[in-house]
């Protein structure tokens, strides 16, 4: 399985990196499904990551603009997770994710908006994520959010605009932090 | 080419051989469409039916009783959307409306017992109104009445509320920011 799915990712990387100098993906990379990414901006995916279905979810990436970037650490795991990027998304080391939705703008943008500079400062903001984050089933990491380290988000959360230190646990809609992790 | 043949497709299927729905003029539609039930359901002029951004495909419009009505404004955005109405569902112009749920009923009895029989005791109207947006995965639950220019934030449930005109919701239950 492992060497199937080792396989698998060679095999995307062959497909997507060559043609696209904006899509980086590093060693190791393990695919146990598909994996879809559009859209004009940058992705850099670490080493050790692996992709994975979730509630027959693929793990998606979608950028909306040149500038826009999406950074994913070394050694984490995808499941389901879908990302429309703007501004800029950072995922740090050894993260873990559920089917969550990570969005970083309040508007998905469609053909009609004009994607200037001021649309993206009045509607989006920068997602920064730390290391070893678990995020739970269908829990949304909205515009603005800085995640600490060792963080934990329970399913179903949503976190909009503001910022939790290391190792907090986080429940709810709109989320809070109820504890601490260790 | 092929959106357009889709959307031919489509428009013969539903507005001619069953004969559910009616398109208006200028509607495209670059996903998969189901429409279902005894009901009718009026599509404006200059909508467009499109897959959301990561991959979902269906648009669903199903009506479960024969009076029950589905109406989209004109110039509408709906990306995957899943409707279920009993009573009313009502989409204004300009509107968008991203892969949420939007129903306006309970579908079920509350009582054990009587959960197989037809239902339609606490139906409520659904509007949602000009120029408004509904995030992904929200559930615009019956009794929903957006004003215009409303935001509602990814993940939200709103449930019997009447929103004000211009404000942002989030959470659930959905309050006003």
């Amino acid at each position: 399985m492992y060497l199937l799915s080792l396989a698998r990712g060679k095999l995307i990387k062959l497909k997507l990196t060559p043609f696209a100098h904006r899509i980086q993906i590093g060693s190791r990379f393990r695919a146990r499904s598909g994996i879809y990414i559009k859209g004009p901006g940058k992705v850099i995916i670490g080493n050790d990551v692996t992709v994975d279905m979730s509630f027959l979810r693929i793990p998606s990436i979608i950028t909306h603009t040149r500038e826009s970037c999406v950074n994913i650490g070394d050694g984490c795991y995808l499941g389901g997770t879908r990302i429309s990027c703007v501004g800029k998304v950072t995922i740090g080391p050894e993260a873990l994710f559920g089917s969550s939705t990570i969005i970083d703008s309040i508007i998905i943008p469609s053909g009609q908006i004009n994607l200037d500079q001021q649309w993206i400062e009045k509607h989006s903001g920068p997602i920064q994520i730390g290391s070893h984050f678990w995020s739970g089933t269908n829990s949304f990491i909205l515009k603005g959010s800085r995640i600490g380290d060792e963080c934990v988000l329970g399913a179903g959360a949503m976190v909009i605009d503001k910022e939790f230190p290391d190792r907090s646990l986080i429940i709810g809609n709109p989320g809070r932090k109820i504890g601490s992790t260790r | 080419m092929r959106d357009q043949l889709r959307t031919f497709y489509y428009k013969i299927k539903y507005q001619y051989l069953f004969k559910k729905a009616i398109f208006g003029n200028g509607t495209r539609i670059k996903c998969k469409l189901a429409i279902a039930g005894p009901g009718k359901v009026v599509i404006g002029n200059d909508c467009l039916f499109e897959t959301d951004p990561w991959g979902d495909d269906y648009i669903t419009l199903y009506t479960h009783q024969p009076h029950a009505r589905i109406i989209i404004g004109n110039r509408v955005i709906l990306r995957a959307t899943r409707f279920g109405s009993h009573l009313s569902l009502e989409i204004q112009d300009d509107a968008v409306v991203e892969n949420a749920s939007i129903y306006d009923s309970d579908f079920h009895n509350i009582d054990a017992s009587k959960r197989d029989e037809n239902f339609n005791v606490s139906d409520r109207k659904v509007v949602i109104g000009k120029n408004s947006y509904v995030g992904c995965e929200c559930l615009c639950s019956k009794g929903t009445m957006l004003g215009r220019n409303v935001i509602v934030l990814p993940g939200s449930v709103i449930g019997t509320k009447i929103v004000s005109d211009g404000s942002v919701l989030s959470g659930n239950p959905a309050r006003v920011l």
